[in-house]
């Protein structure tokens, strides 16, 4: 008996040393885990893809509106897909970014053209002499320029416009087109749009086109809708150049139980738009696409950048989404409105 | 191979207290590691700050130089501008991260603000006013602009950092509760592993304790203990089995002279009595040949006076006595032919048939063959029958009878004497069965049959059952002697 407790005894001595034996080890393996989990700081250059080759500047207007965004993104997946690192840099008026660029050492830009013509002309210029590469986007500057440029021609825009018109609205046309410092690149080019439009449309428009326009304010289409519907009855068609004028108008035409009395024509392809077309509230929306004006620029910028020369238009293409083709184009297979 | 007692205990303290050193310097370790990763988050930091103040204090060198073109002003501005082109990589690789572009960024501005200061240096020399005017401007653009990218970076930098820091926090609350229970579980493995160590040194001590508890109480016939343990406990426990081992040894060889010893006693206590059961039967025989010859010429004589006067019957008792005393004076071996044995006992008969015609039976029944091939101890088959007529048939009323059967049965010579007389209780036939010799005072009427069962005795040792009483009271006796014909009785006289 006295045997069999002492053997118990040792029994459970040398179990427990074995647990505990195999707890520190146990430990051990989570704490030098941790702590190399611990060390592991994500290391620099992280971004995925392929190796970066170039360092793309890219400046854009400061704004978060989707149309930016969506081109950030373009622009960052050929980034990825072409090796190439791209910092986003505001480009505004008394910014120094854009200035100071010529001394920042990137291998190459792609300029969204917005501040004043001379000072920019002058400043592209300036790099162009340093030899570094450079691409517009969205829309060219008014003269000749020597820089490649990808986007959309506003003067298809507006034919787009035109031809959503004529295939709705078939009464004389009076309309107004309702530009935005949100959009600068249309705002820029107001006047190829409206040639567009008067392409297409011709006689059928019962008066010239009223421009307006709206600031960065994102309720500011509000009140100049409200004042439109209020003050200038005659105009049965207005034509938005960005989305979020686009939402906040709408949304005045359906609180004022106007819907119909007015033919809204949007800009965008955010999903309330959409919605707004299936329920016959828009007539139809305009899309451009700026995931392939950012990737069609990063990919022109180093063909440029290795070769030296590239296509100076990359037209990225407008579509008219009505009621017709929403789903379709929704589902990203596109059609004709 | 057992190793010293010295050395594992030595081996068992130093893995315990290594371990628990391990343990506590790897948690010190991992502590300073924390500490050192914490510094690298906030070196980045420091460092851009320094810079940033660097190209904010260059400033003021290049306005003294520009506005005094004092070679103190140079003299400083070119150790700045030195002390900023040092801490410049001469590379920076490419990264997707912006914040490590918005690094590159900041170099490439230093390094084209340094350039632009070297330039504008030479624009001074040359005294070419507008030019260094005009790229004072520039440069002091720049300046700022770089001042607001590092800010940028900082801004950047703590906002990442911010993002990190509760997972860092976290995984270091994780990383010390880990490294807690590494300490504790190494203490307390050591603690056990130096109680197991002991446990090894103190069982066999119990053990032994033990077994010297069992010795102590006289028994020596305990396992072996078997340890497994250093080696100077495996030597006491070798030591202490070898002496249990010796005294068990010693005992047995105690005992067995003793036995020894004691088969010498019974031996020598057996020669003692077989000594006086010849001087009794010494005494028998003197008494039984007390002047025999004139009681056998005085019997010769009747006979001749019987046969003189006719008287048959007489004569025929008187020749069967002097047969019957004949034999007995003739006799002289213990061991003798079955026939020698038989003819007295017909004689023995022949008188019993004379004086107890018509109350007394008798019947011999023995082969031919046997009388001359087989071999008895002389005077066993009359007493037998002597006691039958004396005491089997006392008080009845009956006729007695006495058969007397010999016959062989394999190498077995049997001889019964059955009587159908009022039998011998059974504590009677024990007592006369045991192996005793009486007092000659003790000596009574059944003294011959006891004298015949202790002579068969003598003669056959190693034969427990040379004779056989079976009685039943009123029912009749039977005595048998068996004789094993292929053994040789111990005296052959």
């Amino acid at each position: 008996m006295f045997d069999t407790r002492m053997i118990n005894v040792k029994g459970i001595m040398k179990a427990a040393a074995l647990c505990f034996g195999l707890l520190f080890l146990v430990a051990l393996y989570i704490s030098v885990m941790t702590l190399i989990s611990l060390s592991e700081t994500p290391s620099p250059g992280d971004g995925g893809g392929v190796q970066p080759m170039y360092h793309f500047a890219v400046f854009l207007p400061d704004n978060t509106y989707t149309f930016f965004n969506e081109l950030k993104q373009g622009a960052q997946d050929a980034g990825r897909e072409f090796g190439c690192a791209l910092s986003f840099h505001p480009i505004r008026e008394g910014s120094l970014d854009f200035p100071m660029a010529l001394y920042s050492g990137f291998d190459g830009m792609i300029v969204y053209p917005y501040l004043d013509e001379h000072l920019m002309r002058e400043i592209l210029n300036e790099i162009n002499r340093q030899d570094v590469p450079i691409v517009l986007v969205e829309h060219d500057l008014q003269d000749e320029s020597p820089w490649p440029f990808v986007g959309t021609n506003n003067f298809d825009v507006g034919k787009k416009i035109g031809e959503l018109i004529s295939q709705y609205h078939k009464t004389p046309v009076e309309m107004a087109v309702v530009y935005s410092d949100k959009s600068p690149g249309i705002y820029a080019e107001r006047e190829l749009v409206e040639m567009g439009i008067n392409a297409h449309l011709g006689d059928r428009l019962a008066a010239p086109i009223t421009s307006k326009k709206t600031d960065l304010n994102p309720l500011d289409a509000e009140l100049l809708m409200y004042h439109l519907l209020r003050d200038e009855p005659n105009i049965n068609t207005v034509v938005f150049t960005d989305s979020n004028d686009t939402l906040a108008a709408t949304q005045v035409v359906i609180d004022m139980n106007l819907v119909g009395s007015v033919q809204i024509i949007g800009f965008g392809t955010e999903e309330p738009i959409l919605e707004y077309i299936e329920k016959h509230i828009l007539l139809g929306t305009i899309a451009e696409d700026p995931r392939q004006i950012g990737y069609n620029s990063v990919k022109a910028l180093k063909e440029l950048k290795e070769k030296g020369h590239t296509p100076s238009y990359v037209d990225t293409g407008v579509q008219a989404v009505t009621r017709r083709n929403v789903s379709q184009f929704r589902n990203g297979i596109g059609g004709q409105p | 191979m057992k190793t010293s007692l010295r050395y594992q205990l030595f081996l068992y303290v130093f893995i315990g207290l290594a371990i628990i050193l391990i343990s506590m310097s790897y948690s010190l370790y991992t502590s300073m590691r924390m500490q050192d990763m914490m510094d690298r988050q906030f070196e980045t930091e420091r460092f851009f700050q320094e810079l940033q103040q660097d190209v904010l204090d260059i400033q003021e060198p290049f306005l003294d130089f520009l506005s005094s073109r004092s070679s103190k002003a140079l003299s400083t501005l070119l150790m700045e501008s030195q002390k900023l082109r040092q801490v410049i990589p001469s590379t920076y690789p490419i990264h997707h991260d912006p914040v490590e572009l918005k690094k590159r960024e900041v170099f490439s501005l230093l390094t084209s603000y340094l350039d632009l200061m070297d330039e504008a240096i030479q624009f001074k020399r040359g005294r070419a006013i507008e030019e260094y005017t005009q790229l004072y401007e520039t440069m002091a653009n720049l300046n700022a602009y770089i001042s607001s990218q590092i800010d940028q970076i900082s801004l950047h930098g703590f906002r990442e950092q911010m993002s990190v820091y509760e997972g860092f926090v976290r995984t270091s609350r994780s990383l010390q509760f880990w490294n807690l229970i590494l300490v504790l579980s190494a203490f307390m493995f050591s603690i056990l592993l130096m109680l197991l160590s002991m446990k090894k040194i103190t069982d066999p001590m119990d053990q032994l304790s033990q077994m010297a508890g069992e010795l102590a109480g006289g028994n020596f016939s305990v396992e072996d203990i078997h340890v497994d343990s250093v080696e100077e406990v495996h030597q006491v426990v070798e030591a202490f089995n070898g002496m249990k081992n010796d005294i068990r040894q010693y005992i047995a060889e105690l005992t067995r002279q003793k036995e020894i010893e004691q088969h010498y006693m019974d031996e020598r206590l057996r020669n003692l009595k077989m000594e006086q059961l010849l001087k009794r039967m010494e005494l028998y025989t003197m008494q039984a040949q007390m002047n025999p010859h004139f009681l056998f010429n005085t019997i010769n004589t009747g006979v001749q006076l019987a046969i003189i006067e006719d008287a048959d019957k007489t004569a025929e008792f008187m020749e069967s006595l002097a047969e019957f005393l004949r034999h007995n004076m003739r006799e002289k071996k213990f061991i003798v032919p079955l026939r020698h044995e038989v003819d007295g006992l017909w004689a023995y008969i022949s008188i019993l048939r004379i004086r107890f015609p018509k109350t007394l039976e008798l019947n011999l029944d023995v082969g031919e063959e046997l009388l001359d091939t087989c071999s008895i101890p002389s005077m066993v088959l009359q007493p037998l029958v002597e006691n039958s007529v004396i005491h089997a048939f006392k008080g009845m009323d009956r006729k007695g009878l006495i058969d007397v059967v010999i016959s062989r049965e394999a190498h077995l010579l049997k001889c019964v004497v059955r009587d159908n007389g009022i039998g011998i209780p059974p504590e009677k036939a024990s007592s006369l069965l045991r192996h005793t010799t009486r007092e000659p005072e003790y000596s009574s009427k059944v003294m011959g049959l006891e004298n015949v069962i202790q002579r068969l005795y003598f003669f056959y040792p190693n034969q427990e059952d040379i004779i056989i009483i079976a009685s039943e009271p009123g029912a009749g006796t039977e005595v048998t002697i068996t004789i094993d014909t292929r053994e040789e009785p111990c005296i052959q006289l």
